[in-house]
């Protein structure tokens, strides 16, 4: 009876440390800024992109530039949630995305469909994975993979 | 104890024996310039600077050639002791050519003679300047001091204002046959179109680089694309702390990151598939509002084209005349006393490529040989 106990506890301890580690994702210091023609500029941690309800994308092919096309699938936040939660201006043109390093680009809205901040790629944490592209990325699956900026920490959107 | 000891000693004699009978090898580049030998030292050498592997897992003979002072090639043929020679069209298979760490050439999964190679030059003309003469030109034009920088000042005097327009992927050759075509009305009048070399590969990345910092990419350590800063001083840095003003108006992306000044960038909100429209409204808009002391247009649309259609295309053709026009347009805005230097980074050449009719990256003169048109007001 007491071994049935010990390993109860055990049990219970276990789920507690595991539980949390594997629905939170890694512990990151990351924001995302979500700011421009907007009626609220967001100041999102990477802890509440993972809170966030997740939308895979599957076999998305990657167009790269450089280097071998690949085909891999990527889970992460729908931008259009983020858009409307930061209130969006409904005419839009663009969004200036941007890189921890300064890199830009500004992508045209009708390239944006099916976006999504990701944070996993092929079932992994980006992070954990590849963390020189991570921890999120812009994925558009439907333009060149030149749009889909690596360490992405800021959206602007323009009118 | 004593045992061990020998054992330890013994393995060091083993491993210092295996490395002093490794093979060694030398090639001996011939070129006008003089004979180069190249040897596993120096390999060992530039493999750490060119890190890059994926055109080859060893090194793209280009880089060594271009690190021996040889910048635009016709054609090489290569030779061994037992006689075997051969000789290749640069254009056609240059860059895939790559040198191994054992000394051994190939193209593909072709073996070629490897103990000599004969380069025979592109005939590029005797004054050939270079990308590398932009950046003191413009710190000397606004009063800048620099130090260290290898090109040459293109003009005297000092300026106001300092304009640089980049034409992305408009290489002499396409400059030049524009020109008999009559395609050009701007970039023809009144300004001296000289013949220069930039840097390899090029690329726009790498290019930029040595614009913006006047250093070469073993200098400024942009020697591929997707490295996107450097550490070296760049216009935009000396500029601010000069106290000068800068702004930058781009394509919708930064090739390469820029800091140290305001950057506009110019995507296609109107939606006609080009960005070149957008970029010079958004020019427009600094030149009569804002004109700061140094001002960056680039303009990606002849670049953009030529590798969609090829670089002999009508569509390439028709955004030369595009860019020509707002070439025009914005040189009567610029205010009195402004130098402008208009460039491009490199050229480009026909490929059959995936996806691709036209691309750049190799040491040839359709890729490596750009104009640079001066122009004072």
């Amino acid at each position: 009876m007491n071994n049935w106990k010990i390993l109860l506890i055990s049990l219970i301890i276990l789920s507690g440390i595991a539980f949390p580690a594997c629905s939170s994702g890694p512990n990151v210091d990351w924001n995302l800024k979500i700011s421009g023609a907007v009626t609220k500029s967001l100041d999102l941690k990477y802890q509440d992109l993972v809170k966030l309800p997740q939308t895979d994308l599957k076999e998305i092919l990657m167009d790269k530039s450089i280097g071998e096309d690949e085909t891999g699938s990527w889970s992460g936040v729908k931008l259009d949630d983020l858009l409307k939660q930061a209130g969006a201006s409904t005419d839009f043109t663009t969004i200036t995305a941007t890189a921890a390093d300064g890199y830009a680009i500004e992508i045209t809205r009708d390239e944006l469909k099916d976006a999504i901040i990701a944070l996993k790629q092929n079932g992994d944490w980006i992070q954990k994975s590849d963390p020189e592209h991570g921890p999120l990325r812009l994925v558009c699956p439907q333009t060149p993979a030149n749009r889909w900026v690596f360490q992405l920490t800021e959206i602007q959107i323009n009118k | 104890m004593k045992t061990k000891g020998y054992f330890a000693l013994a393995g060091l004699l083993i491993l210092a024996l295996i490395s002093a009978c490794q093979p060694a090898w030398a090639i001996i580049i011939e070129s006008e310039r003089g004979n180069v030998l190249f040897d596993k030292s120096d390999f060992e050498k530039y493999k750490k600077e060119f890190t890059n592997t994926e055109i080859c897992p060893g090194l793209p003979l280009n880089y060594i050639l271009y690190r021996s002072s040889i910048e635009v090639v016709e054609s090489a043929t290569f030779k061994d002791t037992a006689g075997n020679k051969e000789e290749l069209d640069w254009q056609k298979s240059g860059e895939k050519v790559c040198l191994d760490e054992k000394g051994k050439i190939s193209l593909g999964n072709r073996k070629l003679p490897s103990n000599s190679i004969k380069i025979d030059e592109a005939p590029a003309g005797d004054e050939l300047f270079s990308i590398l003469d932009i950046a003191p030109t413009v710190l000397s034009a606004l009063g800048i001091g620099y130090e260290n920088l290898p090109g040459k000042t293109l003009v005297e005097g000092q300026f106001d204002h300092v304009a640089l327009i980049f034409l992305d992927g408009f290489g002499y050759i396409k400059y030049h046959q524009a020109l008999e075509n009559g395609l050009l009305k701007n970039l023809s009048q009144g300004v001296a179109a000289e013949k220069a070399v930039t840097v390899y590969p090029p690329r726009t990345s790498v290019a930029s680089a040595a614009i913006l910092t006047g250093l070469p990419p073993t200098e400024n350590g942009i020697y591929e694309t997707g490295i996107r800063k450097t550490e070296a001083a760049t216009i935009f840095d000396l500029t601010s702390s000069s106290g000068l003003k800068s702004i930058a108006v781009e394509g919708e992306s930064l090739a390469f990151n820029l800091r140290n000044t305001e950057v506009i960038l110019s995507g296609d909100r109107d939606l006609n598939g080009s960005t070149d429209d957008n970029v010079f409204s958004n020019a427009e808009d600094v030149i009569k509002t804002n004109m700061p002391d140094l001002l960056w247009i680039h303009f990606h649309g002849i670049d953009d084209s030529g590798h969609s259609f090829g670089p002999d295309s009508e569509q390439v053709n028709r955004k030369i005349i595009e860019i020509d026009s707002y070439y025009g347009k914005i040189i009567n805005m610029l205010p009195e006393n402004t130098l402008t230097i208009a460039f491009a980074d490199h050229g480009m050449h026909l490929v059959n490529e995936e996806g691709r009719v036209g691309n750049h990256g190799n040491l040839i003169y359709d890729d490596m040989v750009i104009p640079v048109f001066v122009e004072t007001k």
